[in-house]
This record gives C-alpha cells, sequence and structure tokens, in this order.
C-alpha cells in the first residue's frame, strides 16, 4: 500500500498541480476544482479496475506493461525534474471547463493512468481508490490554494518530484523484467 | 497559455506517447499454437539432425553454412559432450532410436578419457576442460538412467572424482587442469562449467547416495547462487544459467535454503522476461523494434532453464506461486522456437532438416538445447 502511494504521488506529482493555472485571476471556486479531482480520480480508478482488461486488450502481460510503465514515469519525471512543469495556462471562465481541466491534464496524467492500471493488476482496486486518492486530494488542494504558495517554491517541488518519479519509474522498469 | 489549446497539447502528446508505447514496450505478445505432440516432434527433428550428421567414429557435424554449403571447420569438446546429453535425453523420453548414436558420441568421449589426479577427465590435449567432463558425467548418469545398465559406473566415478578435484573451499570450481603438471591451473573459472559441474555431481549423487557428492554439490550450489555472478561480474544478476536450473532441479527434493530459493526466482523472471520479449517479435512490426531473434542455442537454453525451474516449482512450497506463470511462459517460449525450425522435409539436404539457422549458419548445439528445451516443454503443452 505504500508503495502504492508512493507511486500515485510520484506520478499525479502534485506539486505541479500548483502551477498548472496561471495566479492572474482572482477567482475562488472550490467546486469545479472538487468536480475535476472527482473526476480524475473515478477515471484512475476504473482504470485500475479494467486492469486486466486492458492488459488482455493489448495482449501483454503486467510485466511487460510495467517495463512500459516505467518508461513513462521516467520519461515524465525527467521533463518535471529538468524543463519543470509545463507553462501555466489562464484560469477557464466557466466551471464545466475549469473542472475539465483540472481532471485533464491537470490530474489524470499518463503516469497516474500507467500506474493506476499496474497496481490496480496487481493489488486491486481499493489500493488505487486509496493511492490515487491521497495523491489526488492533494493535487486539487494544490490547484486551489495555488495563490498561498510561492511559485519558486512550487517550481522546485515539481523539480523534487520529478526526480522522484524518475527512480520511482526505474523502480517500475526493474519490477517489470522480475515479474514471471 | 489558454487552457483549450493545452488540453489539445496535453490530448496530442498521450496519442503520441500511446503509440510510441504500442510498438516498443507495449507491442503484443504473440504466442503461437503448439501441442505436446509437435513439441515432441521438433524434438525428434532436432536429433535426426544431429544423428544424420553425425559419422560413424561418433563425431558430430560441428557447424554449416547453408549459403556456401560447407561444413565448419572448428570442434568443442563441451558441445559434444551436450549433443550426447541431449541424445540421452531423448532416449530417456522413449525415443530409444537414439541410444546407440548417443552410444556412439558417448564412445568417442571415453575414448578420450586421460587420469587426472585420482580421477578420469575428458581431454584432446594436455589441458583439460572442466566443462567437458562434467557434462561427460552428466552424459552418463543420464545413459544410466535411460538403460539401467551400470557397465560405466566406474567411467562416471572416476570423471566425478575428477569434478570434485576442481573443487575450490569456498564452491567454485577451476575450469582446467593442467596434464602434465597433474594439477588444476589456478585463479581461473568459467561461468558455463560451474553450473555444468554442479549439475554432474548433483547427478552423482542421485546415483551413489553413498559417494560423498552430496556436500560438494551443496557447496557449489552455495557458491553459485550467491557469489559465482559476482564472481564473474555480470549485471543484472542473476545471468541466465540453464545448467544452474538443471541443478536446482536436481536437488530441489533434497532441501533448499531459502538463498538458493531466492536465486531461482530470480533465475525464472529472467527467463520469463527474456521469453515475453520474444514474443513480441510475433507482431507485425515486432522484428523491426525488437531486433533479430536470438540463435536456436540461446532460444534452446531459456526454454531448457524455464522447464527445469518449473519442476522446482512443483516441488518446492515457496515458489508454488509461480508455478502457472512458469507454465505459460514456458508453452509459449517452446511454440515461438519451434517456429523458426527448418522444416524436416524430404527434400531438405540434412545439414539443414531440423535444425535453427542464425546468419545462414546452424551449429550442432543449436539443435542440442532446442531438442533438451522442447522435451521439458512437453508437460504444459496441450
Amino acid at each position: 500500500m505504500i508503495a502504492a502511494i508512493v507511486a500515485f504521488l510520484a506520478a499525479c506529482n502534485p506539486a505541479a498541480a500548483l502551477v498548472a493555472l496561471a495566479h492572474d485571476r482572482r477567482t475562488d471556486r472550490p467546486l469545479p476544482v472538487v468536480a475535476g479531482a472527482a473526476v480524475a480520480l473515478s477515471a484512475l480508478v476504473v482504470a485500475g479496475a479494467a486492469s486486466q482488461s486492458i492488459l488482455d486488450a493489448l495482449d501483454v502481460n503486467l510485466g511487460t506493461f510495467r517495463v512500459g510503465a516505467g518508461a513513462v514515469l521516467v520519461v515524465s519525471g525527467l521533463r518535471w525534474l529538468f524543463a519543470g512543469a509545463p507553462r501555466d495556462a489562464i484560469e477557464p471562465e466557466t466551471d464545466l471547463r475549469l473542472a475539465g481541466f483540472v481532471a485533464f491534464p491537470t490530474l489524470f496524467t499518463p503516469s497516474a493512468a500507467v500506474v493506476a492500471i499496474s497496481v490496480g493488476a496487481a493489488e486491486g482496486t481499493v489500493t488505487v481508490l486509496v493511492g490515487a486518492g491521497i495523491a489526488i486530494v492533494l493535487g486539487a488542494a494544490g490547484v486551489y490554494m495555488r495563490r498561498s504558495v510561492p511559485v519558486a517554491l512550487a517550481t522546485a517541488g515539481v523539480r523534487l518530484i520529478g526526480a522522484g518519479t524518475v527512480v520511482v519509474g526505474a523502480g517500475l522498469i526493474v519490477d517489470g523484467l522480475r515479474t514471471l | 497559455m489558454n487552457s483549450s489549446r493545452r488540453v489539445r497539447r496535453a490530448l496530442l502528446t498521450w496519442i503520441i506517447g500511446l503509440t510510441v508505447l504500442r510498438v516498443t514496450f507495449w507491442a503484443p505478445e504473440v504466442c503461437p499454437p503448439l501441442t505436446s505432440t509437435g513439441a515432441r516432434a521438433t524434438a525428434v527433428a532436432s536429433g535426426d539432425w544431429i544423428v544424420a550428421n553425425q559419422e560413424p567414429n561418433g563425431h558430430y557435424l560441428y557447424g554449416w553454412n547453408r549459403n556456401d554449403s560447407t561444413p565448419a571447420e572448428d570442434y568443442n569438446l563441451v558441445r559434444h559432450a551436450g549433443v550426447t546429453m541431449s541424445l540421452y535425453q531423448l532416449t530417456r523420453a522413449g525415443e530409444i532410436d537414439y541410444l546407440a548414436p548417443a552410444d556412439l558420441g558417448l564412445g568417442w568421449m571415453l575414448d578420450r578419457l586421460e587420469p587426472a589426479g585420482d580421477g578420469l577427465a575428458f581431454t584432446d590435449g594436455s589441458t583439460a576442460k572442466l566443462g567437458a567432463s562434467a557434462l561427460l558425467a552428466v552424459s552418463l548418469a543420464q545413459r544410466r538412467l535411460a538403460t539401467d545398465d551400470t557397465s560405466h559406473d566406474d567411467a562416471l566415478l572416476g570423471v566425478a572424482r575428477f569434478l570434485r578435484g576442481q573443487q575450490l573451499a569456498d564452491g567454485s570450481m577451476l575450469n582446467f587442469y593442467d596434464l602434465d603438471q597433474q594439477a588444476p591451473v589456478p585463479d581461473e573459472t568459467s561461468v558455463y562449467a560451474t553450473g555444468e559441474a554442479l549439475w554432474a555431481m548433483a547427478m552423482v549423487h542421485e546415483a551413489f547416495p553413498l559417494e560423498g557428492y552430496r556436500a560438494p554439490a551443496i557447496s557449489t550450489l552455495d557458491y553459485l547462487t550467491t557469489q559465482r555472478d559476482i564472481d564473474e561480474d555480470f549485471f543484472p544478476r542473476p545471468w541466465p544459467d540453464q545448467w544452474a536450473a538443471y541443478s536446482l532441479s536436481e536437488m530441489a527434493e533434497w532441501g533448499l535454503e531459502e538463498h538458493h530459493i531466492d536465486y531461482a526466482r530470480g533465475l525464472l523472471n529472467r527467463y520469463a522476461s527474456f521469453v515475453r520479449f520474444d514474443s513480441q517479435r510475433g507482431s507485425s512490426y515486432g522484428s523491426l523494434t525488437h531486433g533479430a531473434a536470438p540463435r536456436g542455442s540461446g532460444f534452446g537454453t531459456w526454454i531448457e532453464g524455464l522447464a527445469a525451474l518449473r519442476t522446482v516449482t512443483r516441488v518446492d512450497a515457496r515458489m508454488a506461486d509461480m508455478a502457472a506463470g512458469v507454465d505459460e511462459t514456458l508453452a509459449c517460449g517452446a511454440a515461438r522456437l519451434a517456429e523458426d525450425q527448418v522444416e524436416a522435409t524430404a527434400s531438405a539436404p540434412s545439414q539443414e532438416a531440423g535444425a535453427w539457422f542464425y546468419d545462414d549458419f546452424t551449429r550442432m548445439d543449436d539443435q542440442q538445447h532446442a531438442a533438451s528445451g522442447m522435451l521439458g516443454a512437453e508437460p504444459v503443452l496441450p
């Protein structure tokens, strides 16, 4: 369970959520943020629940999937580590668009999706719910409270967690190679 | 940046990323169908290649270039012993027609036994190589199991004494013996021969439990599972060693220790990852993204290793969780290997029928390892 939580934190990078949206508006809309987080979490849980079907559809073994999943994390981590988070976006006007943006691409990241499938296939949906839940709640809190965190600190956090993502990704690759 | 633009960019990244993953890491694993009858036919065709190209004195055809239809010039005693061993495995599996050619190959080796210390070593020069004698011992032990004939017991025990004489206190095995000096050559080891000698000592203990080979075998197993790969500078570990797998299979009923099991699990996972990667070559684009398949001998050793470790999953409860997975992987690997064999048709030359070619060249151990692997895979195939 601990490993799954760490993997989801590395994959979602809650610090990146802190800088996903620009600081140029004074809107205070917690509801769309919560809705977006719920959608992202639901998508990850569904991915975890459907993990075996996804592996069957891809015609790959869990070990093979983990090698590719690890590569996704390594690439994402290297990007966060060296280039930082993507440029911040202007906060969408409508609540619906804001919720959508929080869900994707802010919280439902490629790394989180592959970790959900990997964890779901090995440890079950409950572990996905808990691990992804913690990471998504932290990310959503970051989106909502971004104005109270200095950008420099958030950016440093993105890079720090990015380094961790690389390590987790490498571990996932090794684990994939060691999976029967 | 506009948030909609950011979403579009993210979507594009997902699409490109998934496409790249699908053709590389997540290429589909393709496992063709193969029945146990098909596996046996494949093993027999391999054996037929060995026998069809054997000389009357027992010497085998070492290799064949099909580009210019020429035989390979060199020869290798370790491989001669290994090929003979596989013919005895076929005999043990009920293919008794291979007993006579196997005995021919055995006779060629027995003619080259030389006194070495208090034992006998198989060599054609002034230096005896551990692996050649080890696989001769395994051949003799396999023959004994296949025929219940004890007429070669003195030779088997003589070779076993030579093997034991090559063992150091830490369980490692010296690779060479200098016949002129009548002493082992110090400081030279071989990654192959350690496992070969271990398997031989384990089989000798099974045949002669009172001869004192249990302790030396366990000592070398301890060394091999904990230190050998470090001493030989292998990374990642464990080095895929099918001889170690055979040894573990032989010794599983003796009661393995925790570090033996850790090693066995790692070895099994290693072979499984090889087979999975190879199965991805089976997709329409797999050969482009995953390169060319390995030669038959290399692939055959994976199947041998998996088949041997499958036995351990059946015998030792600590590996029972891997039993289903190893069956699936073994079946897939055997089917992939069988696909690449040259069909034994009436029109195929005897140097090609039943062989595996790599760069238009086949070597006798391609057929040896494939035949042994196929026999080991039979139980998991429908």
